[in-house]
């Protein structure tokens, strides 16, 4: 209902820690290539926060020698000063680039992993979760993990190393002062948590809301039509206008969650600096301490407070990733199809194709779309099926192919159930031309080749067998550029691009499902010729197609409601009154059109 | 007023009026204008907190501890005061432009609900989609955070500089003694990073359009055997990817550690002259670590003067996508006029209607008079959809052409003309909504759930609605019930009849139910509709023996009209269509995927 509306159904969000772990350990290949980088990065992580701690001492030295009127000493120190501020800017430099190249390459590699585990699972898996879904796993939580890693896990590790390290060199510098500024800091550990778990809730709701929105506006935007004709114009004003409310709400309450974090951190900040200020001030009269401390733990103090709000919006990232890596664990986890057992061989004395009894039914329906179907296809044979719309022809061919198991009887396929065949083995001695043709990007001999080795006059004789050629020629010929999807050709070239194909990789059984349905006019007679030269000697099933072609095919098969309910010859079928002859006379009906 | 002065107040006001935002900002003042004081606040304690620090600092020497503990108690008051202005101006100043996205999305929604129909024609989903969400959260960080960035760092340049100049116009020379960097950085890697940005995201959107493409095509790919090419492809596009953002990631890793070292830069000098004229006593301590302490606290506004201006670039850009499709005319009911006559008798007189300066619809002197039943029929492509959104004006019919009960549609409010006139749709669309609320829908006042029953009953499908769990509060769609085709163009019938309008449009909406139960449908509906008048178009003829008149169509033009008798005695195009039909519509191809 409302197609548009399906991908952007809202989806529950679970999440643990765990899912990260586990996550963390699928990548281990990946982490492991990328070692070097990964420990440079811990490297220049524990360098810098090194110079983080050395930058106020110097500033407190030079000051300490200010006041003495120590010249040569406040020239050491600001010479001191300079060196780190330089090597600090290189560092950071380095660390930057290191852990954002690290970063894309991990989610390269990840990326990569999970494309190919989708495109290996079973066809119905694809029935269950739409493209758009499967899109956000491989575009956007991808994305956003490599965001936690390049912008908030590296941020997080980096504040908290300087806050760990400035509180090691603060009790290091002067136990009893760093001891009282440091008394309230255990706050701010409670204000990073707290905060950062409320807004990881809130920003939660917020995606929900946003999700719900987008549902909505899919399918309303889709049946406008609809809503003009039936005058509900006004009410889905409203029903919009509350959805938006409800997110707008929840961006206020995150909004309200982010304000508080500032006055906390404020105040926290406040009681630090008066405390230095008073407390410092005091022990520099008594000539406890130097000023040069004082002006030392100003830095200091700055170095704890400046990354809170930091912490908090880097914390709740953290949290909020653990979503993205739960639901590519769920896809990583989802078993893909089987590509390794079966070694079956063709037995060349069998049938090509024979179904025996068998009764499928697609996971989500109740109905089964094929019942207790019988028949066979001997080699070199061809068969055709026709039937209505949803009568199971095209189920017949998902079947061949594996993409589906029947829940009864038994599929041969040249004498060994198909469970005995190794998929690939079994689908590349089926050529399937469909309707729409697959095409990748390239030039035209990699569309005909699709990864393999042919030689080029053999190509060349194919094409032009197919009278592909001549629509190719000019264009470049084999090197001719094709776009991706095949933009640059019309359907019937396209197609005379998969009966090509046929003639390349001489498949042992040829399916033609529906292929010619739409028809480009202008390559009609052509496009028949070349399903006549694939068809010719062949074995072979023909789903719904021409009437020439049925005709030239020594079985057909009539299948109604997943029924099969007649089978012969053209002419014995023809004869006799049933569904074929509706078939013939919808048929000559349509020809006679105007 | 001098005339100087003049010009210079309008071209202050002239500017703000060329702000692209103005229009929003100006309906949410107040909040802006409370947001700009309190960030004011906030900025001018920032200013003096360095300065108390300073107070406190050159008390020590001089052994006046009042002084110090009261610089400590004022520092801990202003930070206290400070922080809440600082959860003061975030909830002002985000709240607005959470209100200014929440009223942008109604009012686009609403705005688009109103679009001629001919637009949707011309526009996708997806995009408007992207419309209402993408590009009012542009929006939205445009006229929250980027505003409160700029307006922070404008406020904070322009507190600060004035205090450092009367403290020691020497050292501000110094501190913005490598600021003339900055232009330059930003120009020369500000520049590159845009570049390399866009060429990113270029390569992000053809990535994920192949993953799209794959996961459509995923059957074909599969047949093919090519699920590792495809891999192999979507990981070469990948690292593309990866490399242009590791490119990118050089360029950024410089930006920013070379604009923090610029500020260190002026520290440093600092530390090193400033301590010298520590030395020298021209200068106090205090003085030097307020310096200090300002040059660091300018460091933020300088990194954000970039950040705000690319918030403010992408909203501008996002705000004319926005305005691009908010200033298409929505259509408007000028000419309010109600009906005149008492009956509904709907008369199509000279009706010239097409595109592009040919007419496809050409018809003139058809009248269906009150309680009558008239069927349309003809081929595909004869202009019956056409005809129908004429008379419910969801195309507008030009002047004098269309007459409900003596009245031209085009001077009757679409709302009343779509209360005169219930329509069923070729394709049924119901929302992911409870079947109450589907049923009811866009009704000024929704009817009992009784009444609904008793419709919902005349179309044919209560017994399937009462089998459901919930009944008619089930909700239908993806994560609800899902009903069969026949189910979802009865429960379209129901909602079309529950309105209970004296003329009503069925467009050939039974197509996916049989023929017999077709045939019952309309029979019912003509029993309970005594009074009203129906237009019904069907593709199989088998229920046009039940009507009170035929129009036959053929490319737009009337080709008869009569009764199936006459018609089918004397009208050759009726004759092939009546006997193309009657051999069963189930035989149409419509090339399903595989």
């Amino acid at each position: 209902m409302g197609g548009d509306g399906s991908d952007s159904v809202i989806e529950a969000e679970t999440h643990s820690t765990v899912s990260l772990i586990r996550l963390t350990k699928r990548l281990a290949p990946s982490l492991q290539q990328h070692r070097w980088a990964l420990g440079l990065g811990v490297i220049l992580i524990l360098v810098t926060t090194g110079l983080e701690i050395l930058l106020p001492l110097w500033v407190g030295y030079g000051v300490d020698f200010a006041v003495q009127g120590n010249r040569a000493g406040l020239v050491r120190a600001a010479q001191m000063f300079l060196i780190i501020i330089c090597s600090k800017a290189l560092l950071d430099s380095i660390l930057a680039y290191t852990i954002q190249s690290t970063g894309q390459r991990l989610m390269h590699a990840l990326r990569g992993q999970v494309f190919e585990h989708i495109v290996r699972l079973p066809v119905a898996y694809f029935d269950k979760n739409p493209t758009g879904r499967l899109l956000t796993r491989v575009m956007n939580d991808i994305k956003s993990l490599g965001e936690l890693f390049t912008a908030s896990l590296s941020v997080l590790i980096l504040d908290v190393a300087v806050i760990l390290a400035t509180i090691v060199a603060m009790l290091g510098l002067d136990v009893r002062l760093g001891g009282a500024i440091l008394i309230t800091f255990p706050i701010v550990g409670w204000v990073v948590v707290h905060f950062g778990e409320l807004l990881n809730e809130g920003y939660r709701k917020v995606r929900l809301e946003l999700s719900r929105m987008n549902a909505f506006l899919g399918e309303n935007i889709a049946a406008i039509a609809t809503i003009q004709r039936l005058g509900a114009e006004k009410e889905r004003d409203e029903r919009f206008g509350s959805i938006v409310n409800l997110h707008f709400g929840a961006s206020m309450e995150s909004l309200m969650v982010f304000a508080k974090v500032q006055p906390y951190a404020n105040i926290l900040n406040g009681v630090a600096m008066a405390t230095l200020i008073g407390l410092g001030g005091y022990w520099v009269v008594h000539g406890r301490i130097t000023l040069g401390v004082v002006v030392t733990f100003l830095g200091y103090i700055r170095n704890l407070f400046q990354p809170v709000r930091d912490l908090v919006e880097k914390y709740n990232n953290f949290l909020s990733a653990r979503v993205s890596a739960e639901r590519i664990g769920v896809i990583l986890d989802e078993p893909g199809e089987d590509y390794r057992t079966g070694g079956a061989s063709r037995d060349p004395a069998a049938e090509a194709v024979s179904f025996r009894n068998v009764t499928f039914t697609y996971p989500s329906r109740h109905a089964p779309a094929i019942d207790r179907i019988s028949f066979s296809v001997g080699a070199g044979q061809s068969v055709a099926v026709v039937g209505p719309t949803g009568s199971g022809k095209s189920t017949l061919v998902r079947l061949i192919l594996k993409f589906y198991e029947p829940q009864d009887g038994e599929i041969l396929f040249w004498g060994h159930p198909l469970k005995d065949w190794n998929r690939n083995d079994l689908r590349s001695l089926v050529g399937v031309v469909h309707q729409e043709v697959y095409l990748v990007e390239g030039t035209l001999r990699e569309n005909l080749c699709l990864g393999q080795r042919f030689d080029d006059e053999y190509l060349l004789k194919c094409a032009r067998t197919c009278q592909l050629w001549e629509f190719v020629k000019e264009r470049g010929g084999l090197e001719m550029k094709v776009y991706e999807g095949g933009t640059n050709l019309s359907v019937g070239e396209r197609q005379l691009v998969a009966f090509t194909r046929i003639l390349v990789f001489n498949p042992e059984v040829v399916v033609l499902d529906e292929a010619t349905a739409s028809l480009d006019r202008r390559l009609e007679g052509r496009l028949m010729s070349a399903v006549a030269v694939v068809l010719k000697g062949r074995t072979s099933i023909v789903v719904a197609h021409r009437l020439s072609t049925i005709q030239s095919c020594d079985h057909v098969l009539v299948m109604d409601r997943g029924h099969l309910i007649q089978a012969g010859t053209y002419r014995e079928l023809a004869a006799r009154p049933g569904l074929f002859q509706e078939y013939l006379q919808f048929h000559s009906a349509e020809e006679a059109m105007p | 007023m001098s005339q100087l002065e003049k010009v210079k107040k309008l071209g202050l006001f002239g500017k703000l009026k060329t702000y692209p935002f103005w229009e929003l900002v100006k309906r949410h003042r107040r909040q802006y204008v409370l947001g700009l004081v309190t960030l004011i606040l906030v900025d001018v304690i920032n200013v003096v907190l360095p300065l108390l620090i300073r107070s406190g600092l050159d008390a020590i020497p001089t052994r006046q501890m009042n002084i110090v503990w009261a610089s400590a108690a004022g520092i801990l008051l202003l930070m206290s005061g400070q922080s809440i202005g600082r959860f003061m101006w975030r909830v002002y100043l985000m709240g607005a432009s959470n209100e200014i996205a929440r009223d942008l999305r109604r009012d686009l929604y609403s705005h688009l609900q109103r679009m001629p129909l001919k637009y949707y024609q011309s526009v996708k989903t997806g995009d408007l989609m992207s419309r209402a969400t993408n590009d009012v959260e542009a929006v939205r960080m445009a006229v929250g955070p980027g505003i409160l960035v700029a307006l922070d760092a404008v406020i904070m340049f322009v507190l600060i500089i004035p205090v450092m100049i009367v403290l020691s116009p020497r050292l501000t020379l110094y501190a913005f003694a490598f600021y003339p960097i900055a232009p330059f950085l930003t120009r020369w890697l500000g520049g590159k990073i845009e570049v390399l940005f866009d060429t990113l995201q270029t390569k992000l959107s053809s990535l994920s359009s192949y993953a799209q493409e794959s996961f459509g095509a995923i059957r074909l790919i599969k047949s093919l055997v090519l699920e590792s090419t495809a891999a192999r492809r979507f990981s070469e596009l990948s690292e593309t990817y990866a490399i242009t953002g590791e490119r990118l990631a050089r360029y950024e890793a410089i930006f920013s550690p070379a604009l923090g070292l610029m500020t260190n830069m002026g520290t440093f000098l600092i530390l090193l002259m400033g301590g010298k004229s520590v030395v020298e006593g021209a200068l106090t301590l205090g003085t030097f670590v307020a310096f200090q302490r300002f040059v660091v606290q300018l460091s933020w506004p300088m990194e954000a003067i970039g950040w705000a201006t690319t918030m403010h670039q992408e909203g501008k850009a996002a705000l004319s996508r926005l305005r691009s499709v908010m200033d298409i005319a929505p259509v408007t009911d000028s000419q309010v006029k109600r009906m005149g006559r008492g009956d509904h008798d709907l008369l199509v007189e000279k009706l010239k209607f097409g595109y592009g300066g040919q007419f496809d619809l050409e018809l003139q002197g058809l009248r269906a008079a009150g309680g009558k039943k008239i069927g349309i029929v003809g081929p595909v492509g004869s202009g019956k959809t056409t005809l129908f959104n004429l008379l419910l004006r969801l195309y507008e019919p030009p002047p004098g052409a269309v007459f409900v009960g003596g009245e031209d549609v085009i001077h009757i409010p679409r709302a009343e003309l779509r209360g005169v006139i219930a329509s069923v749709e070729q394709q049924v669309f119901l929302f992911s909504e409870t079947i109450e609320s589907n049923v009811s829908m866009g009704m000024a006042s929704a009817p009992s759930t009784e009444v609904i029953r008793q419709f919902i009953q005349s179309a044919g499908v209560w017994d399937e609605v009462v089998g459901l769990n919930d009944g008619v509060s089930s909700v239908l769609g993806e994560r609800g019930v899902n009903l069969s085709g026949g189910q979802k163009s009865r429960l379209a019938l129901a909602r079309a009849l529950v309105r209970q309008s004296p003329i009503l449009i069925l467009d050939d909406c039974f197509s996916s139910v049989d023929v017999e139960v077709e045939r019952r449908i309309i029979q019912n509906l003509f029993r309970v509709a005594k009074n009203t008048t129906v237009l019904i178009a069907s593709h199989r003829l088998s229920i046009m023996p039940l009507v009170d008149e035929i129009w036959v169509l053929d490319n737009g033009r009337l080709n008869a009209r009569g009764t199936h008798r006459e018609l089918l005695e004397s009208n050759s195009l009726y004759q092939s269509l009546w006997h193309r039909a009657s051999s069963s519509s189930r035989w149409e191809e419509t090339g399903q995927t595989l």
